[in-house]
């Protein structure tokens, strides 16, 4: 168990590796100097000349990539941001814990509402009530996130001033990026949670408690749902993937000053150290996630310690 | 004993012959009889193919050209003139949601076409090959899939600059990861099958392996993906127009009258809603497809 | 059964028409002005409402495009929008303009002479705090002077100030010194990068990097109070300022940040903010009839215009082409669009309302004209079709719209590409574009305005435009920045129209105007230089 987390710790290290020299890789064929973003449009050539040197973007890349990592290894620097000259940080883990906190939000309201609805939908299947769950789950994962951000901030804010239309000084500014980011990932908690209900109800075992008389509702209670809730608590991982990629365009909707806002941000700037800095923060926390939900799975049910640290997915759902 | 045969018993024995008659069971023709009864899918297919008859005949159906400007009729409501409304340039918008069908669904299939030719290909070469060649392209994938698809994207097109073939690479480079996944998982479902097993026993070339056997067995799961991705591009389009990475005007791609309708959401909301509209109805009928499809290809899923 | 199921799938349908209602319903009767294609009359400009008399506890939001990097850009050699307008309420300057009159008036000097062509004498106030609470003196403002020449030479006009010549005379007088001649110069000095600081108030706060990020620094209207990166910047009511006469009727100021221009809306319509800034005009002018916010456009003395990129372009080369674009233009429609109806199209090179503008093109002889058009391109060998690439800033887009209509009509293709700030400014740079869109402020005869026509500035700044000169154009508007007086400086400009008139250089587009969206019951919208949105007269009625 310690060696398979160890692994997977180390893990990461390709990952981080592999992410920042992609971004290396973008960032030498991208257009527009950093320097002069820095300077404004009126610095003179020799000034950005200057600020490029202090900056050390005239090394080879190769170089520039070196001291990166160099500096990540020795001293946990990820660097300064080009544009305030803070440590990015110092900038990323206060963005991080908004981030973090409308994320999972949004995960368990995506989660929440999803399951609810797989389950019934399973439990009334090839009805019209099946049908129903289908439409209203996959509306929201047709209509694009910002569309139902800012229909959202014109319905609760603009017109009923319920909530604050942006920002976050108010625990209530979480309400609505949380919403609208876990309301499109429902389709797809509901997908899997129908299935593997589905899956699970047609079991053996199933089949004998009901041969012994429990009552429908007892069966779903204690034994279905149980079983059924594993391959939906590991979609969580990937659905929280998903989720930090619609928080990055909502985070701009809403105004919200998260780790999304600032990549985009620092991209528009050319801000590598800050692109650089949230891609791994982003690439460091999935991982551990990740890590996390699989090790929790082996402490619920240690059935699966073999074929998680095995790993597959699809044979953890044959176990199930 | 002859006379034993009535026509009745004639019509009979023909109807058990009829019965006999081993039926054609192709799994693309037992997926068909599946999703034939999937009303939902039904539906998604029929909106779907409207949608293929409107791109292609857009230009019989727009009443105006999708980018004449009219300073007379500057963001007009929708009416019998403009069924849409008009945009801040006085340009029908019915008209440019009309051909944003063309464009949307074209660049959409392009995306989608080239998300499958690389992710698609990288996925079934580490399903078939396994070993160290799974283990470093399914490493290579876990590294893109740690950047989230939107900021791939977004990258990419800072790189490249905004054209139609820059957004397809940007959309092909951020789902390439997902793409090989799910394609690499459906090639190993295949190749844990017993036909398979015996075709390589019996010595099998590689190639024709892979084309003749593993292929057109895990197409039916490639094709849920391929349709769902479809849907997915659509929304990545216009969350990336919305960041101001999409299209150059006046391309009438939904996803770029939607983001010039943005502007006017409290004054001329009508400007915004008809793209959304499209995008909508678009996404929801290829998942209703792609779902009809999952449940047609893969009905241990249901 | 396959009743029940078309019913649940005509459910979504209704879900789709409950966001039309929800969309539709708030706002049905408020489209109704411009939803007949009638022009919009604008009601509210800026620096018209009384000066305020009141004082309140209440704070105003001020609802900003984007976070700047700093917020006392001089002292770092940056210069952004933002930051100018937030330091702009914690600076203040030695002399002020009169926006309405472009006055220049007395605010921390009482009274100005020329020493020489290149020295300035001012004679100072004795009663200005610094926020510190000790006495402006006449070091302080040498301090600021020396500051701006080293920390940004670059930055609006730091690049025209000779350090070596400024004095010290007495406790009351201070002597500048510049290294050009221009009598308008002066006018640079209302501008915010010139407000005055001390180096003991720098020194306090850490040297320049730490004052930018934390600037309690100036004797401004408003103190620094605190800076939430990516939330928020708070300022507070300075109880100490010198001038009894002014009242700022908001204790606090805080500045937040959208970036979405219909988010920013919304918010004034929220309630969340009260004033949103940065709004783009044909934007606004749909907010015109909407009850719940005041919409409010001024312009400021800048005028769009379209360079063609004569240095690196072939096609544009021939002045024929030039010519033909030039003909190809609607230019009442290119005004209608970018002004929301609100301008006319511009006569000439600099603002109608700036005091030495000519009126140097009229209507008639700039009125389209497509088969003259053609007939050029033909003569000029692109009679089958000609394509050219605009390069513009995201906000450009529009404007480049209306115009790639009016090209088709010749047969000119326009390739628009609009991309982000770094990409813009790396492309404006390099030459790569056929024609650009550029704004320039030409209020006042100031240097820094004009950089744009000397070689020496071209080759080393970077700012796109023209990049093309010549030594008669050179001369023209050294002529300009020198003249004694508007009338001597009306017909140099003459002579400037002359030279871009006669080689169709440039095309004068319409003069750019900004509007502000603020919550219904706020008066006192005033403005700076640039029209940059000063925030520290805002009153409620």
């Amino acid at each position: 168990m310690i060696k398979y987390i160890i692994k997977r710790i180390l893990y990461l290290i390709p990952i981080m590796l592999g992410v920042s020299a992609i971004i290396f890789a973008l960032k030498t064929f991208t257009p527009g100097d950093p320097a002069r973003v820095i300077l404004g449009n009126d610095a003179t050539q020799e000034q950005v000349e200057a600020k490029r040197e202090e900056l050390g973007l005239n090394d080879p890349v190769i170089i520039q990539y070196g001291n990166y990592i160099k500096g990540i290894v020795t001293r946990g620097d990820f660097g300064d941001s080009y544009r305030t000259g803070n440590s990015v940080l110092s900038e990323i883990l206060p963005r991080l814990k908004t981030s973090g906190l409308i994320t999972l939000g949004a995960v368990a309201i995506g989660a929440i509402i999803g399951i609810i609805l797989g389950i019934i939908s399973a439990l009334r299947k090839y009805t019209w009530i099946d049908s129903l769950v289908l439409v209203i789950s996959m509306f929201f994962q047709s209509v694009p996130e910002f569309v139902v951000g800012l229909v959202l901030i014109f319905i609760f804010a603009v017109t009923y001033h319920l909530l604050p239309s942006n920002g976050i000084e108010t625990a209530a500014g979480y309400i609505m990026p949380m919403l609208c980011i876990g309301l499109s990932s429902v389709a797809s908690y509901t997908r899997i949670t129908r299935s593997s209900m589905l899956e699970v109800l047609s079991e053996d075992y199933i089949r004998t408690a009901r041969a012994k008389g429990q009552t429908e509702r007892n069966i779903t209670k204690h034994h279905a749902l149980r079983n059924a809730m594993i391959p939906v608590a590991q979609s969580i991982g990937t659905n929280l993937g998903n989720s930090i990629g619609g928080a990055m365009v909502l985070e701009t909707v809403f105004g919200v000053p998260g780790v999304g806002k600032y990549i985009t941000d620092s991209i528009t700037q050319r801000n590598y150290p800050s692109v650089l800095g949230g891609a791994l923060i982003i690439a460091i926390v999935l991982t551990v996630i990740n890590l996390l939900v699989d090790i929790s799975f082996i402490i619920i049910d240690p059935r699966l310690k073999t074929t998680i640290i095995s790993g597959g997915k699809k044979k953890v759902k044959k176990v199930a | 004993m002859a006379k034993m045969y009535t026509p009745e018993m004639e019509k009979i024995a023909k109807k058990k012959a009829k019965r006999n008659k081993p039926i054609k069971s192709t799994p693309a023709y037992e997926a068909w009889k599946r999703f034939r009864r999937n009303k939902t899918a039904i539906i998604g297919l029929i909106v779907v193919g409207l949608l293929i008859l409107v791109a292609l005949f857009a230009n019989f159906i727009a009443p105006y050209d999708y980018q004449a400007q009219d300073y007379t009729a500057m963001m007009q409501k929708p009416s019998s003139a403009h069924l849409f409304g008009t945009d801040q340039f006085g340009r029908d918008i019915f008209s440019r949601c009309v051909y944003g069908a063309r464009y949307s669904l074209f660049i959409a299939l392009f995306c989608t076409i080239a998300a499958l030719f690389s992710g698609g290909l990288l996925g079934i070469i580490a399903g078939y090959c396994g070993g160290k060649v799974d283990t470093i392209i399914m490493r290579i994938m876990d590294i893109f899939q740690s950047i989230p698809m939107i900021m791939m994207a977004m990258c990419i097109v800072s790189v490249l600059g905004n054209g139609i073939p820059q957004l397809v690479a940007a959309v092909m480079f951020a789902s390439m990861p997902t793409m090989a996944r799910n394609n690499r998982a459906a090639i190993l479902r295949v190749r844990g099958c017993d036909y398979i097993e015996s075709s390589e026993a019996i010595g099998v070339g590689q190639m024709k392996m892979i084309f003749k056997h593993m292929i057109p067995n895990a197409a039916g799961v490639m094709i849920i993906y391929f349709v769902g991705f479809l849907a997915v591009s659509i929304m990545m389009m216009s969350s990336m127009s919305y960041i101001g990475v999409g299209l150059a005007a006046p391309t009438p791609e939904w996803g770029l009258i939607l983001n010039d309708g943005k502007s006017y959401l409290t004054s001329s909301p009508y400007m915004m809603l008809f793209p959304a509209l499209m995008i909508m109805i678009t996404c929801f009928a290829f998942n209703l497809l792609g779902d009809g499809l999952r449940d047609a290809f893969d009905p241990k899923s249901k | 059964m396959k009743l029940k199921r078309l019913v649940s799938t005509g459910l979504a349908a209704v879900m789709a028409l409950s966001m039309v209602a929800c969309g539709g319903s708030d706002s049905g009767s408020q489209n109704t002005a411009s939803g007949e294609g009638e022009k919009v009359v604008a009601e509210n400009t800026a620096n018209t409402d009384a000066a305020n008399t009141e004082k309140t506890d209440e704070t105003l939001v001020v609802a900003l495009a984007s976070e700047p990097s700093s917020l006392a850009p001089t002292l770092v050699g940056q210069s952004e929008n933002e930051s100018s307008i937030i330091s702009g309420a914690m600076l203040d300057t030695l002399v002020a303009q009169d926006q309405t009159t472009g006055e220049i008036i007395p605010n921390l000097a009482t009274a100005w002479e020329w020493v020489d062509d290149y020295r300035l004498q001012f004679t100072l106030r004795d009663d200005v705090k610094m926020t510190d609470g000790s006495t402006m003196t006449p070091e302080d403002v040498v301090y600021t002077f020396e500051t701006l020449a080293s920390q940004s030479g670059n930055n609006d006009g730091g690049k025209f100030l000779d350090p070596s010549k400024n004095e010290v005379v007495d406790e009351h007088t201070v002597i500048l010194g510049f290294n050009t001649i221009a009598p308008d110069i002066i006018t640079m000095l209302t501008w915010t990068p010139f407000g005055i600081f001390s180096e003991e108030e720098v020194e306090a706060c850490g040297g320049y990097e730490a004052a930018s990020k934390n600037p309690v620094i100036g004797s401004g209207k408003y103190k620094f109070k605190e800076w939430v990166q990516g939330q928020y910047v708070l300022l507070e009511r300075n109880e100490d300022y010198w001038n009894p006469d002014y009242a700022g009727y908001f204790k606090e100021i805080k500045f937040t940040f959208t970036q979405d221009a219909a988010s920013r809306e919304m918010a004034v319509e929220a309630g969340d903010a009260t004033v949103a800034y940065d709004i783009s005009v044909a934007q606004a002018s749909t907010y015109v009839s909407n009850e719940n916010v005041k919409t409010s456009f001024y312009s400021f003395g800048q005028v769009m215009h379209l360079w063609m990129n004569i240095r690196d372009s072939k096609p544009m080369q021939d002045v024929r082409v030039r010519e033909a674009i030039d003909k190809a233009f609607d230019y009442d429609a290119i005004a209608a669009y970018q002004t929301g109806g609100q301008g006319t199209q511009s006569l000439g090179y600099i603002d109608a309302d700036v005091p030495f503008a000519v009126d140097y093109y009229t209507t008639e002889e700039r009125a389209q004209d497509i088969e003259g058009a053609k007939a050029l391109l033909e003569e000029a060998g692109y009679g089958d079709g000609l394509t050219i690439t605009a390069l513009g800033a995201q906000d450009t887009e529009g404007l480049y719209t209306v115009m790639q209509a009016q090209l088709a009509q010749v047969g000119i293709t326009l390739e628009i590409n609009t991309v982000d700030i770094p990409t813009f400014v790396q492309g404006a740079n390099g030459g790569d574009y056929d024609v650009i869109i550029v704004g320039e402020y030409l209020d006042s005869r100031n240097p820094s305005a004009w950089v744009f026509f000397d070689q020496e500035s071209i080759d080393t700044f970077n700012i796109g435009g023209d990049k093309y000169t010549t030594p008669e154009i050179e001369a023209a508007v050294e002529a300009v920045i020198q003249a004694k007086d508007n009338d001597e400086a009306k017909e140099k400009v003459a002579e400037l129209e002359e030279l871009f008139k006669k080689d169709t250089l440039v095309l004068n587009l319409c003069p750019e105007m900004k509007a502000v969206i603020t919550q219904t019951d706020i008066k006192g919208l005033t403005t700076r230089e640039r029209g940059f949105l000063d925030v520290t007269n805002f009153y409620r009625e």
